[in-house]
């Protein structure tokens, strides 16, 4: 059963990602416009001529899934997490083979910045003698956190820090790492056997909250929107929209957000895992279609929804299109966490 | 030794007795009038006063709310058959022979019984209006939650149960919304792994779908949209956790928890979230909101009774309430159970 | 203050009831299908046969205005309003020659069940010793409290004393009480130059809990039901968002706020439609009476605020000449009792 959770925590991961990044950072009425032919998307697209990586083919990550893949799979080498597996992971995305593709297309602004600072290349600007990282409150911790929460399933209080951990690097600042702790402590309570949405929404809160309260003792100060509370409010609409898809995704989009700030897309995560009832498909289809971030967020709300729900509740075809399009063994990164934790 | 389901049955029932039962004691009331008199929160099954809304009760007994769902599940029982019309019809009728409850029938109930005892006489003094805007109360959510438990895991199946047994006293779309919500939830909570927040979306569901099927075939009606008072009594929940009197009052004042169904229907699932879909603590906070305690805590009773099994459940209630009315619902629940095996 | 001005309030209030006379207890989707034709009610209709307000003709009033009549007349009769003189005028407007068919037809049942207490004729019930109110919390006080407002141009603090003191005798709670305030504090407000329905909003936010106070004050009873500040500012968000869409207003209001007959309802619902309306008159009487179900009240309470604060003739003009004509009420005698009270020196 725990197999089942991880690997479904996994697929659908990727399966978020890969639907999603056709779509990213286009309002709702293009996607429809666009990719939809006038209706909603359900399915995986052409990258489009105007995307980021106009290059990329059908089926392809982005930097979310597969950042997060490299990060396990150096998590998996080094027998669990440690600092050491977090900047090895991160520097083998950077320049690894398997992964330079999407780090080469994808590479965040956060991101890249973390990884020069890592490797001392980095020419600080006048922005580094603030003390407040407003700029850098982007959802790069988040989203990856997830994996936090399957290597500590029921244990929130560890998943939060192993989040912090995994997310300082490069997001150095309170409200990107209480978005990850939520992300992580909402996984890690999603792998409970029996749990309801509201228990992982609860963990989702206390994550956020623990998360905050944890980095302000390593990271820099930010000012910005509380992750908790947007969680609160994207709940809200999660549940009273849950049976109308344009109004959930539209309500989520113009009033928490689904964009590159941490205080909106993991929010919006929770709240169209709410809104679907923890369905895995339903889930990803609405975070996908609120466009803007939406590769980052269906991949979180993915992540949630696969680790609630099982891998089998997911359409089997895409495991094996996912795996072979993007050269990644998800089938064995989930045996391979399954061993670490069990 | 119940099984799961027994068990969900058996604290449905339960539950929704002792929440008609705390409730008969402080219907009527306001909040703060019941605060003072008592001292405090109402925790208990206590003895009614003489200047309350009960008729010669006392502690344990149930009123109007749950009596008439008990009688009609007895029917569905005896007769070993799903809800139709001539079996919501006997069941009506059976609880027509018990004055310690029919005391209390309300306006929309006695119009439909009176209707159904004599209907020339009905006919003839039917009033000419097309729209009865003061029958668009409670009467169907109050006892529609027995519809869930008759047909556990199975939304459509209950709602279009509810829409049988309670268009017979409430044929108007508001009521049927109100009880289709009740229905949906409570036949939610009979599925595994669900939570308070599937059951508002359940409860959200039935209160739209009831609506829609009802809408052009039953008496037209004025009245405010059940399910948009149930979002905003959700919504008022969600936001006052934590502040068990603070949540109570602002449900009470904003949405309302009085005769109207897009009242107490909406207050009874703004309290289940603002409970978090805790039994005992959500029939507390309808209880103590007083105007019309009963039937709403008896709503939330069903639903959440459901979920929790009877377990949740003191024991010292589950005693005195069948005493109090010589109901075996233990028995019941197995009967029950048994009943929904073979369907 | 010109005695004018007061004067069109008075038509206008009548002209507001009679026309969303016809259109009471339906909703707005049947309002728009069976009166309508397909779209909002525009113009002063007859009663269908299947309407409460059958068989009164077409212009008729309600209980609305013909309680307010009978309230102003005893009013001007006695030289002012006092408790024993409102009193006195629910049994004029029960008993009186000219409004007896307006209370024997359209009075609610909370409004009769009170009248019978006052005259002693109530045969008392287990539902009268619950020592809460939870029965009379409806709007039958808020409906005719216009009046309080009128008798106080300018004077907030009188106007809801006058609204407490018009309302206890057949809805003595707080809740009641609260939303008669709010109608009346509105009126005076608006005469007395404050005439922006922000403006206007913010004295209802202050009035709601004055008047609470004050009623429960006198009524010695806790009220029981939904109050009305929380919905107040629900049906203000609404207006706002809604404002430009009329039909959608409507409905949105009707379905959430409602317009039954909790003063919980109709009041706020009221607000809601005066800051849509921003003061024009007859977008207020539209959406108000479209609103449908407790109609006529509703109508009521928001255009006597208007035509209170803009002093605008249209409905007075467009139709008072029919609602004379087709009512037992004399408005002959009360234009000069009213003259007699207003303007003493003419």
């Amino acid at each position: 059963m725990m197999y089942d959770k991880v690997l479904g925590s996994m697929v659908a991961a990727a399966i978020g990602d890969a639907m999603g990044t056709p779509l990213e950072s286009r309002p709702i009425y293009l996607i429809k416009q666009d990719l939809g032919k006038g209706g909603f998307v359900y399915d995986y697209c052409d990258m489009p001529k105007d995307s980021f990586a106009p290059e990329m083919k059908k089926g392809f990550v982005s930097d979310d899934f597969s950042i997060s893949f490299a990060s396990l799979k150096a998590i998996v080498k080094h027998g669990g997490i440690s600092l050491d597996a977090v900047i090895e992971g991160l520097l083998d995305w950077r320049y690894g083979d398997q992964f330079k593709l999407y780090s080469s297309a994808y590479l965040g602004p956060t991101t890249s910045i973390g990884i020069q600072k890592l490797e001392g290349t980095y020419e600080p600007t006048y922005m580094d003698s603030m003390e407040c990282h407003q700029k850098t409150i982007t959802n790069g911790a988040a989203m990856k956190a997830w994996i936090c929460g399957l290597l500590e399933p029921g244990n929130l209080d560890k998943a939060i820090d192993d989040a912090i951990m995994l997310g300082l690097p490069t997001h150095d600042n309170v409200i990107a790492l209480s978005a990850a702790g939520a992300v992580a402590a909402g996984v890690s309570k999603a792998m409970v056997r029996n749990v309801t949405t509201d228990q992982i929404v609860e963990a989702g809160l206390y994550g956020a909250r623990e998360g905050y309260r944890r980095a302000l003792e390593v990271a820099h100060d930010a000012a910005g929107a509380s992750v908790e509370k947007r969680i609160e409010l994207a709940v809200e609409i999660g549940l009273k929209y849950s049976h109308d898809f344009e109004a959930c995704i539209t309500e989520m989009t113009d009033i928490v957000g689904t964009g590159l700030f941490a205080n909106e897309a993991a929010p919006a995560a929770f709240g169209f895992f709410v809104s679907a009832g923890g369905d895995v498909m339903e889930t990803i289809f609405r975070s996908i279609n609120a466009g803007n971030d939406c590769d980052t967020v269906a991949t979180m709300a993915g992540a949630l929804a696969g680790a609630f729900k099982g891998y089998h509740t997911i359409p089997p075809h895409h495991l094996s299109f996912l795996s072979k399009t993007n050269g990644m063994d998800i089938e064995q990164m989930a045996k391979d966490v399954c061993a670490l934790i069990q | 030794m119940l099984t799961v389901q027994q068990s969900k049955i058996y604290g449905a029932l339960a539950a929704a007795a002792i929440g008609d039962s705390m409730g008969t004691v402080s219907e009527g009331f306001s909040p703060e009038f019941l605060k003072c008199r008592y001292g405090g929160y109402i925790t208990d099954l206590l003895e009614p006063t003489d200047d309350g809304m009960t008729i010669n009760a006392h502690a344990g007994m149930v009123s109007d709310d749950f009596s008439v769902a008990y009688y009609t599940a007895e029917i569905l029982l005896e007769h070993h058959s799903p809800m139709t019309r001539e079996l919501a019809i006997k069941g009506l009728m059976r609880w027509w022979e018990h004055p310690e409850y029919t005391c209390y029938v309300g306006p929309s109930t006695r119009n439909g019984i009176m209707k159904l005892i004599d209907p020339e006489k009905a006919v003839s003094k039917a009033s000419p209006l097309k729209c009865l805007n003061g029958l668009a109360t409670n009467g169907g959510g109050m006892k529609a939650g027995i519809m869930g438990v008759f047909n556990p895991r199975r939304c459509d199946d209950a709602i279009d149960d509810a829409i049988t047994m309670c268009s017979l006293t409430h044929n108007n779309p508001i009521s049927l919304s109100a009880a289709c919500a009740v229905a949906a939830a409570t036949a939610k909570a009979f599925e595994p792994n669900t939570g308070y927040y599937d059951l508002l979306e359940a409860g959200l569901y039935g209160a739209r779908k009831g609506y829609r099927k009802t809408f052009d075939t039953m008496q037209p009606i004025s009245g405010c949209s059940v399910e948009k008072r149930m979002l905003q009594a959700i919504e008022l929940g969600l936001r006052c956790q934590g502040d068990f009197q603070r949540a109570m009052t602002e449900i009470a004042d904003t949405v309302g928890c009085g005769l109207y169904a897009y009242e107490a229907i909406p207050g009874a699932f703004g309290m289940i979230a603002a409970c978090k879909g805790d039994l005992m603590q959500t029939l507390y906070m309808g209880v103590n909101a007083g105007s019309d305690a009963d039937s709403l805590a008896c709503m939330v009773g069903y639903i959440l009774g459901a979920l929790h099994g009877d377990g949740a459940i003191p024991r010292k209630f589950l005693t005195l309430i069948d005493r109090a009315n010589q109901f075996d619902l233990r028995k019941m629940a197995l009967d029950i159970d048994a009943f929904c095996q073979e369907c | 203050m010109k005695a004018e001005k007061l004067w069109n309030v008075v038509c206008t209030a009548a002209v507001a009831d009679a026309f969303a006379m016809p259109l009471m207890s339906r909703p707005p989707y049947l309002i728009k299908a069976d009166c309508g034709e397909g779209s909002l009610v525009r113009d002063l209709l007859a009663p269908l046969p299947d309407s409460p307000g059958h068989p009164f003709p077409r212009g008729s009033v309600t209980d609305v205005f013909s309680s307010s009549y009978a309230l102003l007349r005893s009013t001007f009769d006695n030289g002012g309003l006092t408790p024993m003189v409102a009193e006195q005028a629910m049994f004029s407007w029960r008993d009186g020659a000219d409004t007896r068919r307006y209370y024997d037809h359209f009075a609610g049942r909370s409004t009769r069940l009170r009248m019978g207490i006052l005259d002693g004729s109530h045969v008392y019930d287990r539902f009268d010793k619950i020592p809460c109110e939870g029965r009379f919390i409806t709007n039958g006080g808020a409906a005719r409290a216009w009046v309080a407002g009128l008798l106080a141009p300018g004077n907030v603090e009188k106007a809801i004393d006058h609204a407490v003191t018009l309302t206890l005798p057949t809805h003595p709670n707080a809740i009641s009480g609260s939303g008669a305030a709010v109608a009346a504090a509105m009126v005076s407000a608006a005469l007395g130059g404050i005439t922006s329905p922000a403006r206007l909003f913010d004295v209802a936010r202050q009035a709601v809990h004055t008047g609470y106070q004050k009623m429960e004050a006198v009524s010695h009873i806790t009220a029981v039901g939904t109050k009305l500040p929380q919905r107040m500012e629900l049906a203000a968000n609404l207006a706002v968002r809604y404002a430009n869409d009329e039909e959608r207003l409507i409905s949105e209001i009707h379905d959430s706020i409602g317009v039954g007959s909790y003063t919980s309802e109709v009041v706020p619902s009221a607000l809601g439609f005066l800051i849509a309306a921003d003061n024009d008159l007859e977008k207020a009487l539209r959406l108000a009476s479209n609103a449908g179900n407790n109609a006529n009240k509703t109508a009521v309470i928001v255009c006597s605020v208007v035509a209170a604060a803009t002093g605008c003739p249209c409905l007075t003009e467009k139709y008072f000449d029919i609602v004379s004509e087709n009512n037992t009420l004399d408005f002959k005698a009360l234009k000069r009792a009213f003259d007699r009270y207003f303007d003493p020196g003419r």
